[in-house]
């Protein structure tokens, strides 16, 4: 196995089976981590769901979400799909089906609540869950109102004494899923509910539009009962694009009393989270701010991540993270000792890997341990650790308003501007801050903490 | 790749007397460079050998295996011309190489097991080769995708090389069980896989006619399809149930358990299909009625009123009142005036409509704020090219502020040297760029227009030969206006201005504050300050530079003929006179051959006609743009890259009829029922909501085809420019109207239903305006215009909505003339009632 490729290892393959009338998903778990340690096969649950065709339809959209590519960069036309799994998290109340599009750019989480489950896991943990095709197509015939039989992951005593064996596939190491994870939670902090419609309303909006992919950013608005779309923002609009990917939800909207929309309050491209509100269960769809854009090249936590002091604080943070279903950051701060201030940045940190995500519905943090191990952090941000090296190189000039950032044959000017930090590289011309600062703005803001906590130090950081 | 081998025939070069071929092969293989070992061709080598009975006597060359995997998996990416999947079975019956008969092996098989032009070549191979045959199944199961999948290598193929003709022929003969085809095409349906491809199972399914026992014996599965996700394949399972229930046959039970996802399907007669037949059901078997009545609820909340009305009257047979009234927010609002009178519910519908929503139209414009000219430019170099960005960044560089530009020499370089910039705004701010860093002059070389002459300006500055001087023509208000006062004190300040600065300047001066500027123009020197007291309303002088005057004459009296202009002899259209457009369309029809069959297409050819005659365009005199048809672009603007838009649609603030007169173009290639991929449209048609000047029969004809594209992002502009633009009368709804019947065989009437609904759904001034322009546009459409029934059910449901009851003279006298039992006749005579007030509803 190459350093890139991540192998699953499920003691047998997931299934569907009808018993007794019922249906009965048996979902097989690889990796992760039970009840605190790290577990080959994690078991968290076997029970009944409320209600058998709408947990299956969810199930498969997660699945669907897991093994879609929504947009294809020009020349990966060719470009085999080996997706990566869906992850589910228990925290001993809820169970979180969590999957990420092959482009990343389309994030996708059903939440099985309290109400739907009827007893509660049985362990706390994350892991991976297979969802192969023989079980997803059965599970599209799963149908009718009665609770379905759900087991993530098996007893292991039996599974031995049946023999069975180990299913073995092999995918290229998820790293962009866990900048993903890390990014979305990140954005999902900044969003705010914008709307609220039903799902017959939004399933007429997607009805309505015609079936060719949508280029640019339009606004989805309320109107007369329902929605539409709209070229320029309002303070009720919801910034999206290539808003086909939305599809994704339509089967369960036949379900959905209600549709709550989250957005960040700007006007162009952005994030937007739509929360499928369901019988026992939420789902929640978060699109990318437009289709080319995945989630893990967004750059929102790169400000903090650039914060040398957060990480020793991210250590302490995460070692009272326990699988709480709601981690509030007053508690956290009142456990840890540190400001609240200081949480929010070593969360940034926390998240980065992957390890705790947002709900939007609660305005909680939620504990996950990932069953992957990235390599060092760092690596994963290109832009953060080449603003490392433009400081280290002294390439950064401050001055009273502006920096001078060296790279290459060019010097880009910084300069702080009551909107933020501008710079005139090509990069910032094409983004803006839309997708978080570019190197030079980021080797400034670490050239001038640097300054700032070293007051010895000159107040020009230039290796020359 | 060895050079000998590829010259010569196979006939020759396999056939040495006592060396088998394919051991020849195999031992020429052994010695071949690594380089040289492509898997593909390597199986390719083996198919030029045709058929090969006896085992080789050699080994196999070790890297063999290996080459012939990755060349399966190369076939089962893209779809072979010949099919050399035999040669594969071959070589595995050899036992030269053996394959995992995987997903990829399956679809290698769907790729290349066939010839495109002759069928038999599959047939005959799946008929001598057992193992093959039951393999086969598998075809079922694995989806594909790109260049290889059945419906993808069928759609591709002759009529008699297909796939589906292949199963056809094989169950023919009995070759192939047919219960086991037909039940595996079920299946197939049953898989999540995507529209296009679950299609081919669908249609081998019909095309084998099922018998009503065979049928009925499936109908689990068809049942079970009807939760599918795609549309298409709840239309086929209703379909065939309808069919089973016709025989007698349907499992009652079973269809009501499963109908309710068949009732939201977004094709009209999929959902009425599934309310007939859950109707049947209540009918015969009372005890259903209830789960019957909670499944019609669903089709209550289909998007189309047919459903809606079908679903409502089952209901009220049932007497399922609470159904009903829970679901009355999400009728359409003829078929909730209806539930309500029979619930005895007060009616009012005008509350479903919102206020007019504010729409921010001077947001394109808003300048960036307090932006560095180093910041400027790596945005338009990014592609971001609002105009008002474009004249600042032209602003600063004729006074010569290039700060820092030095830092984006890289970027410019590579826009300059990418051919994909050819003929675009971008490559011409590259090379200002380039020369702002301090290099030598860069030429852009394309047509000439008056925004690439006002670059060469700004290029006299950067390269030395002008002195900086402030540009005149910089907007000091959004869209595009410039105060006349500013003006003058520019010009004040610049005794020398260059002339494509001073047109430009004049034809954005805004109509306010023009009696003061020319107080202060008094002592401006020279031709240009003539010019500028003639523009804002003081005296002529002599017209010596001619551009100056036309521009002074069309910012003084925009639409008017100019007196002075007509007397000096300068008296063409954008000229002395004030230019009128004309959009003619000339459908002309023709024949060509499909699969066998001669078909006939109608396209549409649009051309300009100006008037007066004569009009000719010049750079200098952006006024007037010249007559051009669809054969001949014969307009510098045409041949300009979409990246120009946003700066050209501004340069003459007072009127765009210019502007859209050569860009209307573009839209109609964008709404064709064919489209093309279009790159300007959204621009195009954004300035219908910012352009701030005169809107006339171009703009009218611009937004006529905008309603009528099949992009989501340019419907959705266009439904706000309807909404806008008639409530408030820049554009009256019978000249849309009139813009519309012009266009009306080129544009789809159902897209233009859609959309105008969108629009009226922005407020009750545009749900009026919607109903307006249909009056107008009714009487000029023919009685059996295609889409005419989505039409009229537009104008009839958002006059429903409003209460608007009356319907205008010539539509009434027209639509009492639609006869029949078609769904326009019928929705004509829904409409007509409700003018005279009677009962003819659903």
């Amino acid at each position: 196995m190459s350093d890139d490729d991540y192998a699953y290892a499920y003691l047998q393959e997931s299934t569907v089976e009808s018993i007794g009338g019922r249906s009965s998903v048996q979902l097989a778990t690889s990796g992760g981590s039970s009840a605190g340690r790290i577990a080959a096969h994690p078991y968290f649950f076997d029970g009944f769901v409320e209600r058998a065709e709408i947990v299956a339809a969810a199930l498969l959209v997660v699945a669907r979400v897991a093994r879609t590519r929504f947009y294809t960069p020009p020349g990966m036309l060719a470009a085999v799909l080996r997706s990566a799994d869906p992850v589910v998290t228990s925290d001993g109340r809820h169970l979180r089906f969590e999957s990420f599009s092959a482009c990343c750019g389309v994030y996708c989480r059903f939440d099985v609540l309290p109400d739907g489950l009827d007893r509660a896991p049985l362990e706390t943990g994350t892991t991976n869950v297979d969802f192969n095709r023989t079980m997803r197509e059965a599970l599209a015939g799963v149908g009718g109102i009665d609770p379905i039989r759900l087991a993530v992951g098996t007893d292991e005593l039996r599974v031995t004494t049946l023999d069975m064996s180990v299913v073995e596939r092999r995918v290229p190491l998820p790293a962009r899923w866990v900048k993903g994870l890390g990014e979305v939670q990140a954005l999902a902090v900044g969003m705010d509910v914008r709307l609220a419609t039903s799902g017959v309303a939004l399933r007429r909006f997607l009805q309505s539009l015609p079936r060719g992919p949508q280029r640019g950013v339009l606004f989805a608005v309320p109107a007369g009962g329902g929605l539409r779309l709209a070229s320029r923002p309002s303070t009720d609009g919801v910034p999206i694009s290539a808003v086909e990917r939305l599809r994704v939800v339509e089967p369960l909207l036949r379900h959905a009393p209600t549709v709550r929309v989250y957005a960040p309050a700007v006007d162009g491209e952005a994030p937007s989270a739509w929360q499928v509100d369901l019988p026992g269960a939420r789902l929640t769809v978060t699109l990318s701010p437009s289709a080319s854009r995945g989630f893990s090249g967004e750059g929102n936590l790169l400000t903090d991540l650039a914060d040398d002091a957060a990480v020793a604080d991210a250590d302490l943070v995460s070692a009272v993270l326990a699988y709480d279903p709601a981690i509030e950051i007053p508690t956290l701060a009142r456990d840890t000792g540190l400001a609240e201030d200081d949480v929010r940045r070593a969360l940034t940190h926390v998240a980065a890997a992957g390890r705790v995500g947002f709900d939007l519905a609660t305005r909680t943090y939620f504990h996950r341990e990932l069953p992957y191990r990235p390599a060092a952090l760092e690596a994963q941000h290109p832009r953060l650790r080449d603003a490392r090296a433009l400081v280290e190189g002294g390439h950064v000039t401050l001055g009273p308003a502006e920096a001078h950032v060296r790279s290459g044959a060019s010097t880009y000017v910084v300069r702080s501007t009551p909107d933020g930090d501008r710079c005139t590289c090509a990069w910032f011309g094409a983004h803006g801050a839309s997708r978080g600062p570019c190197k030079h703005v980021l080797a400034a803001l670490i050239a001038r903490r640097t300054t700032t906590d070293s007051p010895a130090s000159p107040h020009v950081v230039d290796g020359r | 790749m060895s050079a000998a081998l590829g010259v010569l025939p196979a006939s020759v070069r396999w056939h040495t007397p006592g060396v088998a071929p394919i051991d020849r092969l195999l031992t020429e293989l052994r010695d071949l460079p690594r380089p040289e070992r492509l898997p593909v061709w390597t199986l390719w080598r083996f198919h030029e050998l045709g058929d090969v009975s006896q085992p080789p006597t050699v080994e196999s060359p070790e890297w063999l295996p290996r080459a012939i995997v990755d060349a399966v998996h190369g076939i089962s990416q893209h779809w072979q011309p010949s099919p050399v999947f035999g040669t594969l079975r071959m070589l595995e019956q050899l036992g030269v190489v053996s394959v995992e008969h995987d997903d990829t092996y399956v679809l290698a098989m769907v790729s290349a097991l066939g010839d495109r032009w002759d069928g038999r070549v599959r047939t005959d191979a799946l008929r001598r080769d057992a193992e093959l045959r039951e393999l086969l199944w598998r075809v079922f199961e694995v989806e594909g995708g790109g260049e290889v999948s059945l419906a993808n290598v069928d759609k591709f193929s002759q009529p008699d090389a297909t796939w589906a003709r292949t199963f056809r022929d094989l169950l023919e003969d009995g070759t192939l069980p047919r219960g086991r085809v037909l039940e595996s095409c079920l299946l197939a349906l049953g898989r999540d896989f995507s529209a296009y491809r679950a299609g081919w199972f669908s249609q081998l399914y019909r095309s084998l006619e099922p018998t009503a026992a065979e049928r009925v014996a499936h109908q689990p599965l068809l049942l079970r399809l009807l939760r599918s996700s795609v549309a298409a394949t709840v239309s086929f399972a209703v379909a065939q149930l309808a069919v089973i229930a016709k025989s007698g046959g349907l499992d009652d039970d079973g269809y009501v358990a499963e109908c309710a996802a068949a009732m939201v399907a977004p094709a009209r007669s999929t959902a009425t299909g599934a309310v007939k037949l859950a109707a049947a059901v209540a009918a015969r078997r009372p005890d259903l009625v209830p789960a019957v009545a909670q499944a019609l609820g669903a089709g209550l909340a289909h998007s189309h009123r047919d459903v809606q009305s079908d679903a409502l009257a089952v209901l009220r047979s049932l007497a399922a009142r609470e159904i009903v009234e829970a679901r009355l927010d999400e009728l359409e609002p003829s078929v909730r005036r209806a539930a309500a009178q029979w619930l005895g519910l007060p009616g009012t519908l005008a509350e479903n409509v919102d206020p007019a929503v504010a729409v921010d139209m001077t947001h394109p414009l808003v300048p960036a704020g307090d932006t560095t000219v180093a910041e400027l430019g790596a945005r338009l170099l990014a592609g971001h090219l609002g105009a008002v960005d474009v004249e600042r960044f032209l602003a600063q560089l004729a006074v010569k502020d290039t700060a820092g530009l030095g830092a984006l020499r890289k970027q410019a370089g590579k826009v300059m040297s990418d051919p994909r910039w050819e003929r675009t705004l971008r490559r011409h701010i590259a090379a200002l760029v380039i020369m702002a860093a301090g290099e030598s002059e860069r030429v852009v070389t394309g047509p000439r227009t008056f925004l690439g002459l006002r670059l060469g300006e700004v290029v006299e500055v950067l390269v030395g030969r002008r002195a900086p001087t402030p540009l005149l023509a910089t907007p000091t208000e959004p869209p595009g206006w410039l105060d006349p006062r500013v003006f003058v004190d520019r010009l004040a300040a610049s005794p020398e201005p260059p002339t494509f600065d001073v047109v430009a300047a004049l034809l954005r001066l805004a109509p306010e504050g023009r009696a003061e500027a020319l107080q202060s123009a008094r002592t401006l020197p020279g031709e240009s300050g003539a010019a500028a007291r003639y523009a804002l309303g003081g005296k002529p002088a002599d017209v010596v530079t001619r551009p100056l005057w036309v521009a002074a004459a069309r910012a003084r009296a925009p639409l008017a003929d100019d007196p002075h202009l007509l007397a000096a002899r300068v008296d063409g259209a954008g000229q002395g006179r004030a230019a009128t457009y004309c959009l003619h369309v000339r459908a002309r029809e023709y024949r060509f051959e499909q699969r066998g069959r001669t078909r006939v297409a109608v396209a549409y050819h649009p051309s300009l006609r100006v008037a007066p005659e004569g009009a000719r365009e010049r750079a200098d005199q952006p006024t007037v743009v010249g007559p051009w048809d669809g054969h001949a672009r014969s307009s510098a603007w045409h041949r300009l890259d979409a990246d120009w838009t946003p700066w050209h649609a501004y340069i003459w603030p007072h009127d765009a009829e210019p502007f859209f007169a050569v860009r209307v173009d573009e839209v109609l290639t964008a709404s064709s029922a064919y489209p093309t991929v279009t790159y300007g449209t959204s621009a195009i048609l954004d300035a219908l909501l910012t352009h701030p000047g005169r809107l006339g029969p171009m703009t009218a004809a611009t937004l006529a085809a905008g309603l009528s594209t099949s992009d989501v992002q340019h419907r959705v502009i266009a439904a706000e420019a309807c909404a806008r633009l008639v409530p408030a009368g820049r554009i009256a709804a019978s000249e849309l109207a009139s813009a519309m019947a012009n266009l009306a065989g080129h544009c789809t009437a159902t897209r233009w239903a859609a959309t105008l609904r969108d629009s009226a759904r922005s407020g009750q001034a545009a749900a009026a305006a919607v109903v307006e322009v249909l009056d107008h546009l009714l009487p000029q459409l023919g009685s059996n215009h295609p889409g005419l029934g989505a039409i009229l059910e537009t104008r009839y449901e958002e006059a429903v909505r409003l209460g608007l009851r009356a319907v205008r003279e010539p539509a009434r006298a027209w639509l009492e003339s639609l006869r029949g039992g078609s769904k326009a006749a019928r929705t004509a005579r829904l409409i007509l009632a409700e003018a005279t007030g009677g009962d003819d509803r659903r």
